[in-house]
């Protein structure tokens, strides 16, 4: 090689100017990234509501979250999506003094949006529009949550979407095992699952809603969030000015209902579905509460488990044996009531009972023969890299803040956790499944024909059959 | 009358809005690079918080396929995430030659069991198949880009397959930038398409849970089908199951070939990056990928429709309308006329459709109006659902009733102006987190008009009248060439 030619390949680089490429195996980054996430403001109002900011002004744009504990949980069994039909009105009903077409065109002229619904322990709803807009329609839609109008025609074609949702309800194979299995794990009459059937719908009436609305829709309830292009101060202002005066009202508040109330045992539940070329399988039973103690080891556990593309169920069940396009598992917590760990897949008919049986090795697996250190250090670097991901938008942490500070939690505990999963080791996620686990407890619903299967669902264990008509 | 709008928007309206000064903030804040290759970058810097997304978009998708290969788009895709000819393997050179004997094997037996061969000698010849995959298995590092990325602490890692587009996507903590252009940049230049024939299990099971299993996903692909005669997108994305069934490497391979090529690649890139520090490692890292010939046009074009088309299937007990018209492609000037129809008729509770049919007739319990458009040709859809007592066929007739009304009375000024502030939100809202903004950054750059012109849009909408809706109104909803999707309810 000529002298020539060794400076020109010694300054082939820069002249280029090519960054040199590497194997994406032996690039190097540390674990953990410091950052800090979004601030969130605490302001309370006169009356005791809880408000939260963050402020981002990249766009002209606002979101306001009202969150009120106005939820299906309030509502007696004969009376079910009452809640649900009560935020329904608020959000296209139009208030006392606005009424609904005043009320829909105000927001649809400015191109703004008010959506509202209800779940379990809690009513929701979003204002999101340009930030120039608030001091018209802030007012309008506090009004709306306050003292809403409650149309007669509005809650007919509310009731009208309910019937045809209700006659429609055993139309798709995965909708109706999803519903079904829900009812079997929380109880056919837990608020969370409970469906509106066209007797409800018959006893709610607007006196109802007007009396649930009255007693329920309180500031003592109200959580207010704020996130986008605003200003603080005039914010808190207008929120003050239009909700500080809201007095909490004699009524006492609607007594709350549990969320399991009667969980089916474990054991096989099955659905026939004639000429299904595919079975929709749900798996699971009652899940944990974010204070245990192993919550840290429990996300290690469900990384492991089902819950990343790595994971054993998508490994074994979709990678190797190409049984399923989607398998899961998730694992989730709750504040007040367990969460639920849920297994979903859906395979066609003749590997229902292969997969299935399957599904229950590698759950077993998990307790008797525990996860690997190679599997450990997977899940603990993943889930500690992927932390930012959690605050990637400032709404994440306002959630994220309103969430803990719901349920009287540290608002800091999403913070601390990545110092709870550092240390862990095997045997503290071993010892989380060896409690967690037990799949005799499994409630299993099979949604398929299984006059094709290949193999007998009684192999697994024992079956009960299920008629959607009544589930 | 358009110049008079175009002037009443400068001088007028565009002060009021705030947003209108700072969508040529938003734009100036993005910044373009191409490389040598023809794969063009898209870059949005947004430093509050430590991460970054990338979606790469090939302009390459299910409506390039032929008949034979239906699928094999979508199938790729899959299939991209199962290695390169460095990831994914213990040693390509030894691998190559354990699947090309593989295929030989799979093709007997195929060409035997097509032949109706006996069983014995078909199942000696699937055993010889199996022992052949064995032996390629044995050579797999199992999904390795898969665990690079989620071992980096990825998230929404995924891909997903349109008429048009195949996008890749990630959100990675941004000191791990090199990591995508490490790995991306190998997979679109190097890509293995191993594990090909349990793969394909996996595809035919998506297309049972989203199809065959599915009443209403049977009776969209029915619907779909017949809105066109001769062009692709009248086909399933997923693809036919037979097409499916005997997807082969062969195949993906030549799809592959022909349609990934740089020049059809633009990644958009959104989160806590610097531009300026990060086009050296793009240079470097995809200035790789080999340039190739541009793929075939799609030539076929959907004639005329002469007459009207039904679907009517009884499939479930969910009672379904829908009244389909094909329109323009992207950045045809009567886009958002129709657009800005679609949004008077049936954008949401307070759009004309709806008042009249739900809360004034009380015919259905929803009903929308949309215009997709694609690179091929557009559509205006209206889909409504009855309620309990009324057919999907008399929800029909309804549907063609207020749709006359528009076409015989032009829209309010109040109305259009209400059509646009939504388009003016819409432009904000695509900026609302890194990974919507990068895939609308890089499938805006694969538009006919560019990805700039997602920022004139309101400019566009402002020049519009009442009388331009009321004459593509007349001119693209004619009833006689509609495509009608009624799903009965089952009589059981």
């Amino acid at each position: 090689m000529t002298k020539r030619h060794a400076l020109l390949l010694f300054f082939l680089p820069l002249l280029t100017g090519l960054a040199k490429t590497k194997d994406p195996r032996d690039l190097e980054f540390p674990t953990r990234l410091e950052f800090t996430p979004h601030q969130v403001d605490y302001h309370t109002l006169s009356n005791g509501i809880e408000v939260f900011f963050v402020e981002d002004h990249e766009v002209p744009l606002t979101d306001i979250h009202f969150f009120i504990k106005a939820g299906e949980n309030r509502i007696p069994g004969e009376y079910a999506g009452l809640a649900e039909i009560c935020a329904y009105l608020i959000t296209e009903g139009g208030s006392r003094t606005v009424p609904k077409r005043v009320f829909e065109d105000s927001l649809k002229n400015f191109g703004a949006s008010f959506y509202g619904y209800s779940g379990t322990d809690e009513a929701s709803f979003t204002l999101h529009l340009l930030s120039k807009h608030i001091p018209e329609l802030l007012p309008m839609v506090v009004e709306a949550i306050r003292q809403p109008a409650l149309p007669e025609n509005q809650l007919a074609v509310n009731k009208g979407q309910y019937l045809i949702g209700y006659q429609s309800r055993n139309s798709e194979p995965s909708s109706v095992a999803s519903r079904i299995f829900k009812k079997l794990i929380y109880g056919k009459n837990s608020p969370d699952v409970r469906e509106t059937t066209p007797e409800n719908l018959a006893k709610i009436t607007l006196e109802k809603i007007a009396e649930f609305h009255k007693a329920n829709y309180r500031p003592e309830h109200m959580m207010i969030g704020v996130a986008g292009d605003f200003e603080p101060k005039v914010m808190l202002d207008l929120l003050e000015r239009y909700l500080g005066n809201w007095e909490n009202p004699s009524e006492n508040p609607w007594e709350e209902i549990p969320t399991y109330l009667d969980p089916a045992p474990g054991g096989v539940y099955y659905v026939h579905w004639p000429e299904a070329v595919q079975s929709n399988v749900r798996m699971g039973y009652e899940g944990i509460y974010r204070d245990a103690p192993d919550y840290p080891a429990s996300r290690l556990f469900v990384e492991i488990y089902g819950g990343s593309w790595g994971s054993r169920l998508i490994k074994q069940v979709r990678v190797e044996k190409g049984y399923a396009y989607v398998a899961y598992g998730v694992l989730s917590s709750g504040f007040t009531e367990p969460g639920t760990f849920r297994i979903l897949t859906s395979t066609k008919t003749e590997t229902t009972v292969d997969a299935i049986q399957l599904i229950l090795e590698i759950t077993r697996d998990m307790k008797t023969k525990g996860v690997t250190e190679d599997e450990l250090r997977f899940s603990k670097t993943s889930w500690l890299a992927s932390f930012p991901a959690y605050y990637a938008e400032p709404e994440q942490v306002l959630f994220d803040r309103m969430r803990y500070a719901k349920y009287d939690f540290p608002l800091d505990f999403w913070d601390k956790l990545p110092d709870k999963i550092e240390p862990l080791e095997v045997t503290d996620v071993n010892a989380f499944a060896s409690r967690f686990i037990e799949t005799e407890k499994l409630v299993i619903l099979v949604l398929g024909d299984s006059t094709a299967f290949h193999g007998s669902l009684s192999d697994i264990g024992e079956v009960t059959i299920i008629d959607p008509e009544e589930y | 009358m358009k110049q008079l709008a175009r002037f009443l928007f400068f001088t007028l309206l565009l002060p009021l809005i705030t947003g209108a000064s700072t969508y040529a903030e938003l734009e100036e804040r993005v910044v373009e690079h191409e490389l040598e290759n023809g794969m063009r970058f898209l870059i949005f810097e947004r430093h509050d918080a430590p991460l970054v997304s990338m979606v790469i978009s090939v302009k390459a998708g299910a409506a390039n396929e032929v008949t034979n290969k239906t699928g094999v788009a979508h199938f790729l895709e899959h299939l991209a995430f199962k290695g390169t000819k460095n990831l994914g393997t213990t040693d390509y050179d030894a691998e190559k030659d354990a699947l090309a004997e593989l295929d030989k094997t799979f093709e007997a037996w195929f060409q035997a069991s097509q032949a109706g061969a006996e069983s014995a000698v078909l199942d000696r010849l699937y055993a010889d198949f199996i022992e052949k995959q064995d032996e390629a298995f044995s050579y797999i590092v199992e999904g390795e880009i898969g665990k690079l990325y989620e071992g980096n602490g990825g998230t929404s890692v995924n891909a997903a397959t349109s008429y048009d587009y195949t996008t890749y996507q990630v959100t990675l903590p941004s000191n791990r930038f090199k990591l995508w252009c490490a790995v991306e940049s190998d997979r679109m230049a190097n890509p293995v398409f191993r594990e090909l024939y349990r793969e394909r299990n996996v595809i035919l099971e998506e297309r049972r849970k989203g199809t065959d299993n599915s009443p209403t996903g049977l009776f969209w692909e029915e619907f779909n089908c017949a809105a066109y005669k001769a062009h692709p997108y009248g086909r399933p994305i997923i693809g036919h199951y037979s097409d499916m069934e005997n997807l082969s490497r062969e195949t993906v391979r030549d799809f592959y070939e022909t349609f990934y090529v740089p020049q059809h690649m633009t990644a958009g890139i959104a989160g806590d990056v610097n531009a300026e520090e990060i086009i050296p490692l793009l240079d470097a890292y995809f200035g790789r990928i080999q340039t190739k010939p541009d793929p075939p046009e799609i030539i076929t074009t959907e004639p005329e429709q002469p007459g009207i088309r039904r679907v009517e299937v009884k499939l479930a007990k969910t009672p379904i309308t829908v009244v389909k018209f094909l329109t323009v492609p992207r950045a045809h000037p009567d886009e958002i006329p129709l657009d800005l129809l679609a949004t008077i008729l049936g954008g949401g509770q307070t759009s004309r459709l709806h008042r009249a049919l739900v809360e004034k007739r009380k015919l259905a319990t929803y009903v929308s109006a949309y215009h997709p458009t694609r690179r091929h040709g557009g559509y205006f859809q209206v889909y409504a659902r009855p309620v309990e007592g009324v057919t999907p066929g008399e929800l029909e007739v309804a549907v063609l009733e207020e749709l006359r009304k528009i076409k015989d009375n032009p829209v309010n000024t109040s109305e259009l102006e209400a059509a646009r502030a939504r388009i003016q939100i819409g432009i904000f809202d695509a900026f609302s987190n890194n990974l919507r903004l990068a895939r609308n950054l890089a499938l805006a750059d694969q538009q006919p008009d560019g990805w700039r012109n997602t920022f004139r849009r309101l400019e566009q909408a402002s020049l519009i009248t009442p009388d331009d809706l009321t004459d593509v109104a007349g001119r693209y909803l004619d009833f006689d060439k509609r495509t009608v999707g009624l799903m009965e309810v089952t009589d059981d």
